[in-house]
């Protein structure tokens, strides 16, 4: 008797809508499970360092994240399920607030976020913001309307004048740290190759410098993630990390090249920097 | 001379003049409209206007999305997608979610603090047409290029327009100058109204409405308010730069000259930030009306809300570099901007929990306007979340430019502003319209709207962390975008069909809707003492306040046990409204006046001429002159006649 006073036996229509929320809310989170996640840019799938520890630290915030989210928004549907308005409702009791509760709910996340995100995340932003290691392999990286140039400092031809290409992928040795600097010809770009590192600005008149590492060889896609113009969609690169023995190969190949630059071999993007145009 | 009065000068101009003033009182008519000072008329063409450049800014991102749907997209070329990606961002933010907020703004602050208008009507209405004025000179940006051929002028720099691309070189063509000088114009509106209701709120009050008495709409618009006076300033110091730079040849962003483009950030993200909270704040105030009124509790913690909107209004100031952490300010500056920016969730989750323990314990009633409410706890929620995430500076170098931010930032602008906006109009609209909303196509809108909106946006995470960059015109299929970006373009096309049958409800509803009565809700603040549609002059006796949430107190006492009761025989409308209406008679309002309107038409003038010839220059200077002079001059109430 009195459950049925409580809960009349015809749901109100609203349900069908709540759970169409809950079908929505569970399709979102399912949808994070379907499709490929094998992708050639997935920022979750790190094949060098950088990316890996970027990718530890994002589990770390996101699954609370979801956690909370997950919380809140059943809450709010049970919330407005249990307290919907009936035919017979009195005027509910006036609450105005419960200051211990509240100082609670400011205090207890300020804790949580400051101890499970901020703490974890000050080493990491010092530890890949650092400067490069002294060995590290040293490349710079130019961004220009719309393609990435690469200069060798280590590959030099007799004269001293280092591999420079243009629009071709980036060779790396793997499992060694590489220096980067980054700048930009002209407007802003930024290098990203999302299973190497995150993202980093190349901005005109600006040096910056980061290190990555990869783990394997292997080949890595990545594109200019800040709005460069017209072609910014097309503004792709392609990392290629190779052993120690290929990349030394690749590099005596390339030195060559330098030396024989202006005089029409095949690799026509190759050429000594410092050869003026 | 020295004893001749100046009366019968000019009596051709002064005729008509007077003759155009007695037009604009009459309440009807166009001239009333363009003459107009009064508060609900203003934010009524706030209102329309904002929503006309929503549904401009929606085609753009229809286009965008239709561009975006499948890879290789060809709809349009990369040269327009720029554009119409800067204008889609542009037009939202300045020409949709903040005149928006000033529409609600302009109806509701004088009724909710129980004044007769803003206090300075004139100036109102100046914030209003320059609103316009700016919006329409930004918008005609379009048709400078050669159209017919497809080569649009609009801006392409994109919404935030970085230096060195926003330059003369790498952005040849007027789009960028049409831009900057288009929010500057915004800009002087923005003021205008900032300081406006600051002054209104400071010093307009009811007798006995103290701060704390203050509904928490009007809280969030002071807070707001203040954010505009301070944030506005920073945005027009770096637009007259990037003028200097482009019109004549300075090197403020210049770096082949020592100029620093990163400068431009700076600036760009010390305005950037508080704007998201100019544009969040006044939703949130929104909603901490609706959530209380249909739950028919009082808002939980109202201090707690408050203060967490103060705190939001000063943290805003701090956090501007999470915009700029891959452009290598350093660790040390990139770990104390990471901690401000992980604390700003801060205050609005404690709102989020004030909305939720509001609702606990209520007798919650499922109408439209609350359903928009709960929508935009929902979902702006989410995008708080996903926001954290990213604050997180090394894993945000991974989600830098990626959807994630594209899904994250319209999680809190269209979940959350949008949301509560629309929530706002169901429940406020008709005390301006005498007619309700139809309440089931509201509903209708609500699902259509909520569905098609995570199946635009939620998508976006996905593709987000799958890599792919923001602003891209188009994309391979090997990059496994394709599904994501599908679900997104289905999505946006929902969220169409329930703009579409929004404006069908409106339609519908000013013609058949149900009566509104003067209190159709339930409600607790001043507005719903009034008549609906309210008279000119808003409130026949300026109330006397005695509590917060005073209206619910008139209706409701409490029995012996505590429990609220309502008030017996009939003492809930004793404000004499219906009963001993003097239709007004001996309250002097304000006159209307054409000056706001010449002064506010000189500055797109001004701004055409600094990019065409610079003769137009004097011409609307010339007309702003004008304008402040006569406006100047012009006595504050016409003689009695205007009261015929």
């Amino acid at each position: 008797m009195p459950v049925s006073k409580l809960r009349p036996p015809h749901l109100p229509p609203g349900h069908a809508f709540f759970a169409l929320f809950a079908l929505l809310l569970i399709g979102l989170l399912a949808s994070g499970c379907i499709g490929d996640t094998d992708t050639p840019q997935n920022t979750l799938a790190p094949e060098g360092e950088v990316a890996r520890q970027q990718r530890d630290l994002f589990m770390l915030a996101m699954w609370p994240a979801l956690a909370v989210m997950i919380f809140v928004e059943v809450a709010i549907v049970v919330m407005l399920l249990r307290f919907r308005r009936r035919k017979d409702d009195q005027i509910p009791k006036q609450t105005h607030g419960n200051t211990p509760l509240e100082i609670a709910w400011t205090i207890v996340p300020i804790v949580i976020i400051i101890v499970f995100v901020g703490v974890p995340m000050i080493p990491v932003i010092f530890e890949l913001g650092r400067d490069p290691a002294d060995d590290a392999y040293p490349v710079k990286v130019t961004g220009i309307q719309w393609v990435w140039q690469f200069e060798y400092p280590e590959i030099v031809n007799d004269e001293g004048a280092a591999l420079v290409t243009l629009g071709e992928p980036l060779h790396i040795p793997a499992g060694r740290e590489i220096a980067l600097t980054i700048v930009s010809a002209d407007v802003n770009h930024s290098f990203g190759v999302p299973r190497v590192a995150g993202t980093r600005d190349a901005i005109p008149g600006q040096e910056e410098r980061m290190w990555i590492k990869v783990d394997e060889p292997g080949s890595f896609a990545g594109q200019c993630r800040e709005l460069c113009g017209t072609g910014h969609a097309d503004m792709k690169v392609t990392v290629i990390a190779q052993s120690d023995e290929d990349f030394q190969a690749w590099s005596e190949e390339m030195a060559a090249g330098v030396r024989s630059a202006g005089t029409g071999d095949d690799s026509g993007a190759v050429s000594a920097s410092g050869s003026g145009e | 001379m020295a004893t001749e009065w100046p009366q019968p000068r000019k009596q051709g101009l002064a005729d008509a003049l007077g003759w155009a003033r007695r037009m604009a009182d009459q309440h009807y008519g166009i001239w009333s409209w363009i003459a107009t000072v009064d508060h609900k008329r203003i934010g009524i063409m706030y209102g329309v206007t904002a929503f006309l450049f929503f549904l401009a800014g929606g085609m753009e991102a229809l286009i965008i999305r239709l561009q975006l749907a499948v890879p290789d997209g060809n709809i349009v070329n990369a040269d327009q997608y720029n554009r119409i990606l800067t204008m889609h961002g542009t037009t939202m933010v300045f020409l949709v979610i903040m005149p928006l907020s000033a529409a609600f703004f302009n109806l509701m602050i004088p009724l909710m603090i129980g004044a007769r208008d803003v206090a300075f009507p004139r100036l109102n209405a100046f914030s209003y047409w320059v609103f316009l004025g700016g919006g329409i000179f930004m918008n005609a940006s379009f048709f400078t290029g050669d159209v017919f051929s497809g080569e649009l002028g609009a801006p392409d720099c994109g919404w935030f327009c970085y230096s060195t691309l926003s330059s003369k070189a790498f952005s040849p063509g007027h789009g960028v100058d049409f831009w900057a000088l288009g929010l500057q114009i915004l800009g002087i509106a923005s003021l205008a109204s900032g300081f406006n209701f600051v002054v209104t709120i400071l010093n307009l009050r009811a007798p006995g409405m103290t701060l704390f008495r203050m509904p928490l709409f009007v809280w969030m618009t002071l807070v707001t308010s203040f954010l505009l006076i301070f944030a506005m300033p920073v945005i027009a110091v770096a637009l007259f730069e990037l003028l200097f730079d482009r019109l004549f040849d300075a090197n403020f962003f210049n770096p082949d000259k020592g100029g620093n483009p990163l400068l431009w950030q700076h600036m760009f993200w010390l305005f950037g930030h508080p704007e998201v909270y100019i544009l969040i704040l006044p939703a949130m105030g929104i909603v901490s009306e609706i959530l209380p009124t249909f739950s028919r509790k009082p808002l939980f913690g109202y201090p707690f809300v408050v203060f967490s909107g103060i705190a939001i209004g000063f943290m805003s100031w701090g956090v501007w570099v999470h915009h700029m952490y891959t452009t290598g300010l350093g660790t040390a500056a990139n770990a104390a901007f990471g901690i401000s920016t992980i604390l700003i969730g801060v205050p609005t989750g404690v709102k989020v929990f004030n909305w939720m323990a509001t609702m606990w314990g209520g007798s919650i009633s499922l109408k439209a306007p609350m359903m928009f409410a709960v929508g935009f706890v929902a979902m702006f929620t989410i995008g708080g979340l996903s926001g954290v995430t990213h604050s997180v500076v090394p894993s945000d170098y991974q989600q830098q430019d990626t959807y994630y931010i594209v899904a994250h930032f319209h999680y809190v602008l269209f979940g959350g502003s949008i949301f509560a906006l629309f929530a706002g109009i169901y429940y406020w609209l008709p005390k301006f319209t005498g007619r309700l909303l139809n309440d089931t196509v509201g509903q209708i809108q609500f699902w259509l709207m909520l569905i098609g909106f995570n199946l635009t946006f939620f998508p976006m995470h996905m593709s987000g962390m799958l890599g792919m960059p923001r602003r891209i015109s188009t994309y391979s299929g090997d990059q496994g975008w394709d599904l994501w970006n599908l679900l997104s373009t289905i999505g946006a096309f929902t969220i169409a069909a329930a703009i579409l049958i929004f404006i069908i409800n409106v339609i519908y509803s000013l013609r058949r809707g149900q009566a509104a009565g003067h209190d159709p809700w339930d409600g607790r603040t001043l507005e719903w003492t009034i008549p609906s549609p309210p008279p000119h002059y808003n409130f026949e006796r300026i109330p006397t306040v005695h509590a917060r949430d005073p209206f619910w107190h008139e209706k409701y006492t409490e029995d012996a046990a505590g429990r609220p009761i309502p008030v017996i025989a009939g003492a809930a409308n004793g404000h004499g409204e219906e009963n001993g209406d003097h239709g007004g008679h001996g309250i002097h309002m304000p006159s209307p006046s054409y000056f706001p309107l010449i002064a506010a038409l000189g500055f797109p003038i001004i701004a055409t001429g600094l990019i065409y010839d610079y003769a137009l220059v004097a011409v609307g200077a010339a007309l702003l002159f004008v304008g402040i002079y006569g406006w100047a001059l012009e006595p504050v109430t016409e003689e009695e006649a205007g009261h015929a």
